[in-house]
């Protein structure tokens, strides 16, 4: 049975939020099984008819080490080790079609360029934009990290709000952990006010059974593995066996 | 039913068909040419978006089931020197010991990258190239006329190997020697691949052929016998250390690797020798081409 439909209310300045936006995500959490491939959530909801709504979706911050490579005569190598704090395991823009944001982003405080502000990068004496810029680029190219143009489209305003759908695809290399979701509502192009909703992506089944015993108990894990090819290796070994003698 | 499956260690969804697609080509070659085929499955498992030391580590584990399906086999055709094999994994664990240490020192030295990298383009070329160009005058030689016994000099490694004490025959291979000589070649493959992060396969059957003159097709079985527990130690190792075996990724590589082991013993037996060892040989050039293609080429992004 999928995971059932969750309301999410923002959590923003109690006495105005209501005012604001209310918003909802389907499904309100997401569980990993072994058949997982990429789920698509909804966000819907509504907002003031003169303000517009900015989502990020962004988590698990952690600590990552990564191989920079360089030049070292004719050959590109691995040169130095680099770490980076604070930097979100997965990073989803999503903006609304009805106009170009590019140029505002930065002062709106959302966008890539914005997470610059709180990663640490070591070793310090290499140069922060283009260890930065590679990180982006490889996480683009992992799929992980992404802006997603046109992704929050309006209904006509009714009653003084409007109506708001956005949908976003967690993709097929994802880690369980408890992610966030941004809301930022700007006004006369100005950040209003920002909410964060939790959405827990978490492991379930044989998915979760594996990884505990891989964690929790390395060498039963490895033997039962070796057994396991051992035992495959032979049932091939022998039925082909079998087959020959025929 | 969805054809993905989510890989709980690599924490990556993969199309199944690809996987088992991918173990079943490599399988091919494990049983063609008696190699665990790391050198090629990792990389490309790298490529379908897996983690690089999980990469490695289940490759190692499905390696397990693809040599175990392999050596059953090449032992039913009276292809598996045990004795052979134990002195070489014997060796090959020692040097292992020693290369680990040896990789510690690099790093601690800096650039131990550059100089496995170099090290792995030096070798396969120098393995691959030497054995193409042998086995195609060897092929050519069969197409035209018997060669007549040329009377060689025999070399200063055929004399030192003559001198050795405590010579045991082994009968699988149909040769006479110390077993110091599959000890020390052992240790030494032991290291080269320990410091290369390989299984040693590709290094370990040239090393048969070349400087142990055991028969292509005993070379196949007993090295996939060796590497059966090479894998095996590694398995264990990394599971337990690492936590980095993913578990369903080996199961459905192993799924077509244990066929194409089979399938490709089947195939080995309709080539011959110098068949075999050219298309062993093409097959680490192309790899040590694709390789020094990827270190001169500027990467599209840097960080890895």
């Amino acid at each position: 049975m999928g995971p059932a439909l969750g309301l999410l209310f923002l959590i923003a300045g109690l006495a105005v939020a209501a005012d604001l936006a209310d918003l909802e995500i389907n499904p309100s959490y997401l569980d990993i099984t072994c058949f997982y491939s990429g789920q698509k959530i909804k966000i819907s909801g509504t907002v003031p008819a003169d303000r517009d709504i900015i989502i990020e979706i962004k988590g698990p911050e952690r600590k990552d080490t990564f191989n920079m490579k360089g030049r070292i005569g004719p050959f590109w190598m691995n040169r130095d080790k680099v770490e980076l704090e604070h930097v979100p395991f997965l990073y989803a823009l999503l903006l609304p079609g009805n106009r170009k944001w590019d140029s505002q982003l930065d002062a709106l405080g959302v966008g890539m360029h914005n997470l610059e502000k709180n990663i640490t990068i070591r070793p310090k004496t290499l140069s922060f934009d283009t260890i930065f810029e590679q990180f982006i680029q490889l996480k683009r190219s992992q799929r992980l990290y992404a802006k997603l143009d046109d992704a929050i489209s309006y209904s006509p305003e009714s009653k003084g709000r409007k109506h708001l759908t956005a949908s976003f695809t967690f993709p097929p290399s994802i880690v369980p952990a408890e992610y966030k979701v941004v809301t930022t509502l700007i006004s006369n192009g100005k950040a209003d006010e920002k909410s964060v909703f939790n959405f827990t992506v978490k492991e379930v089944g044989l998915t979760k059974t594996i990884r505990e015993l891989a964690h929790q108990r390395g060498l039963i894990y490895g033997l039962l593995s070796v057994a396991m090819a051992l035992i495959s290796g032979a049932i091939i070994g022998i039925i082909f066996i079998g087959g020959d003698t025929h | 039913m969805s054809w993905h499956i989510y890989l709980p260690i690599a924490h990556h969804s993969v199309l199944l068909p690809a996987l088992i697609g991918l173990g079943f080509l490599v399988g091919i070659l494990s049983g063609l040419f008696g190699v665990g085929g790391g050198f090629l499955m990792t990389p490309l498992l790298i490529m379908i978006g897996i983690p690089p030391t999980v990469a490695a580590a289940s490759d190692s584990n499905q390696i397990v089931a693809a040599s175990t399906s392999g050596t059953l086999a090449h032992y039913r055709l009276g292809n598996v020197d045990f004795k052979m094999g134990w002195c070489l994994l014997i060796g090959g664990i020692i040097g292992s010991v020693v290369g680990v240490q040896i990789i510690k020192v690099l790093r601690q030295m800096g650039n131990a990258d550059f100089l496995i990298t170099i090290t792995y383009v030096v070798m396969l070329g120098g393995v691959g190239g030497y054995m193409f160009l042998e086995s195609l005058q060897g092929l050519r030689k069969t197409s035209t006329e018997p060669a007549k016994p040329a009377a060689k000099k025999k070399s200063a490694y055929v004399r030192l190997i003559r001198r050795l004490p405590y010579k045991t025959r082994f009968a699988k291979s149909g040769i006479v020697l110390s077993p110091i000589v599959p000890l020390v070649l052992g240790g030494g493959v032991g290291i080269l691949a320990a410091i290369m992060g390989v299984g040693g396969g590709f290094i370990m059957v040239p090393v048969m052929v070349y400087l142990l003159r055991m028969p292509m097709h005993v070379v196949v079985g007993t090295s996939l016998f060796q590497i059966l527990f090479t894998c095996i130690s590694v398995t264990i190792l990394q599971a337990y250390f690492n936590q980095t075996v993913d578990v369903f990724l080996a199961l459905l590589l192993l799924i077509g690797s244990t066929s194409g082991a089979q399938v490709g013993t089947k195939l080995g037996k309709k080539l011959n020798a110098d068949q075999l060892k050219i298309l062993l040989a093409s097959l680490v050039l192309i790899v040590m081409a694709k390789m020094l293609i990827s270190l001169v080429l500027k990467p599209d992004v840097l960080l890895s």
